[in-house]
């Protein structure tokens, strides 16, 4: 039997804009769900049901009011909701990895090094980082004229396979990925499934977002309905 | 990542003539890791930087320091001569004014050899491979090294600073608005120079600075200040994409976004 590598306990997320009279906007609403060494598990419903959000929550990038994020880091189960900044960092580091829709790098840096740095942050040497660099971005078609270059002046589809790179290259056991395929053509988008499908296979547990249906169809064991899974007070 | 601290602030209040430019403020810094510290101007946060340093006097709390042997100092009752030694040999600081961290009449090279002639290197060639070395590093044209230092820019100027601080490969670095001033070209190798050391030369850095878009790059953690307190501290990320503190919303929401 496969191993939960994370389980998310009676989650709660409100918003409260101090600016706007303290106006409180609640968007997600007892979530409760687990994920399993090897497999998929899909988000699913319409905008505005807190899919980004709920994924935002586990990677501690936002708040979670109430609920335990509970997370198998090095061995022992942390709970995310709690844990202190430099626990977060270390988590972020080894254990959970989160391939978002938008690619924020510092500037001039080249792409080989983006790609690198999770390894590097890891304490893996410079050139074997850098050669584990290179086959990611071979896998995932990135032209080679492009690898020593910054990635501010590339196209949509070859910033989202930079950020692909950037997110399997270190094995995370946990992965967070929203719209990996959003903006690929077919044979690109062909390369991230199974570069994303081979990281499944060695084990590790996906929580993601996919509305194209490929990715769905390619990836996933099991889906979890926001809005069925919420009381209704919350949805939309 | 080492679990200790190399530095931690324990509950730090300092008042001048009467008004508080800190209050309460408790912080911890680690090698390998910066901390970034925003808010606006007069929040404290170069009182609070200047006290980390020892160059302020707390009216109450601690700064404790962990050397390189582990042993801990209590910095604000270090004798004068211990706490130059610290300063020195393990630290530096930037500060927001080249002419505050330079001598503006001896030569770029001299004044970036100076801390490691100091430190007591006295031969004339390692100064001068040193200088070079580091004058490189903050893409400065090496053979410049014998200008004096005012007939350089304001920006150049702030690079020969940085320099200065670096020749000693110190453990912890203190930056006050250190790219204030520059190009943006500059400033983003500036960055990337920064950033290298703390991943990979485990060095400290606490740092200073109003603007948002270079802690987001360049922090792991954030604290965000406001008359001379603490509103808010967490990962960089969280802090401004999901702020708590009314103060750190109104902050993040007047951010210039390209």
């Amino acid at each position: 039997m496969a191993l939960p590598m994370m389980a998310v306990e009676g989650l709660h997320k409100n918003f409260t804009l101090h600016r706007r009279e303290r106006l409180n906007l609640s968007v997600l609403t007892d979530v409760s769900l687990s994920v399993y060494a090897g497999e998929c598990l899909a988000l699913s419903g319409p905008s505005g049901t807190g899919k980004s959000t709920l994924l935002r929550c586990l990677y501690s990038n936002y708040i979670a009011q109430q609920g335990r994020i509970l997370l198998r880091h090095s061995g022992e189960w942390v709970d995310m909701a709690q844990a202190k900044p430099r626990k977060i960092l270390a988590v972020r580091r080894y254990t959970l990895g989160y391939i978002s829709q938008f690619l924020r790098v510092a500037p001039r840096v080249s792409t080989l090094d983006l790609v690198a740095e999770p390894l590097r942050a890891q304490g893996v040497a410079p050139n074997v980082a850098r050669s584990r660099a290179e086959r990611m971005l071979q896998r995932l078609r990135l032209p080679e004229p492009l690898w020593s270059l910054p990635p501010d002046t590339f196209s949509g589809g070859e910033q989202q396979r930079v950020n692909i790179a950037r997110g399997l290259i270190a094995g995370f056991p946990v992965l967070l990925v929203d719209e990996p395929t959003a903006s690929l053509d077919a044979d690109n988008r062909a390369a991230v499934l199974d570069c994303v499908s081979e990281a499944k296979r060695a084990g590790t547990a996906i929580l993601g977002i996919f509305h194209d249906d490929d990715a769905r169809q390619a990836l996933c064991d099991r889906t979890y309905d926001m809005v069925a899974a919420q009381p209704a007070s919350c949805a939309g | 990542m080492d679990d200790r601290p190399l530095m931690s602030a324990d509950s730090v209040t300092c008042r001048f003539r009467g008004t508080t430019a800190c209050r309460d403020v408790s912080l911890d810094v680690y090698a390998g890791e910066v901390l970034g510290i925003v808010g606006e101007s007069g929040a404290g946060k170069s009182t609070l930087l200047h006290c980390l340093a020892g160059a302020v006097q707390p009216s109450e709390g601690t700064v404790t320091y962990a050397d390189a042997k582990g042993h801990d100092h209590a910095i604000h009752g270090l004798s004068e001569s211990a706490l130059r030694q610290l300063s020195r040999g393990d630290w530096g600081f930037v500060h927001q004014s080249p002419y505050d961290g330079l001598r503006p009449h001896i030569s770029a090279g001299g004044n970036v050899a100076e801390p490691l002639l100091r430190c007591g290197e006295t031969r004339y060639a390692s100064l001068r491979a040193a200088a070079r070395h580091w004058l490189a590093e903050v893409e400065l044209d090496p053979e410049r090294l014998d200008d004096p230092v005012r007939t350089f820019s304001g920006g150049m100027q702030q690079r020969v600073q940085l320099a200065r601080n670096l020749v000693t490969q110190p453990r912890l670095l203190f930056l006050d608005e250190p790219t204030g001033g520059l190009d943006v070209s500059v400033q983003a190798r500036l960055l990337d120079l920064i950033r290298q050391l703390a991943s990979e030369l485990e060095v400290a850095v606490v740092l200073v600075t109003h603007d948002l878009a270079v802690v987001r790059l360049l922090a792991h953690r954030l604290a965000v200040m406001r008359q001379g307190e603490v509103v808010e501290q967490g990962v960089t990320d969280q802090v401004l994409d999901d702020p708590q503190a009314p103060y750190s919303q109104l902050l993040v929401a007047s951010e210039l976004r390209s």
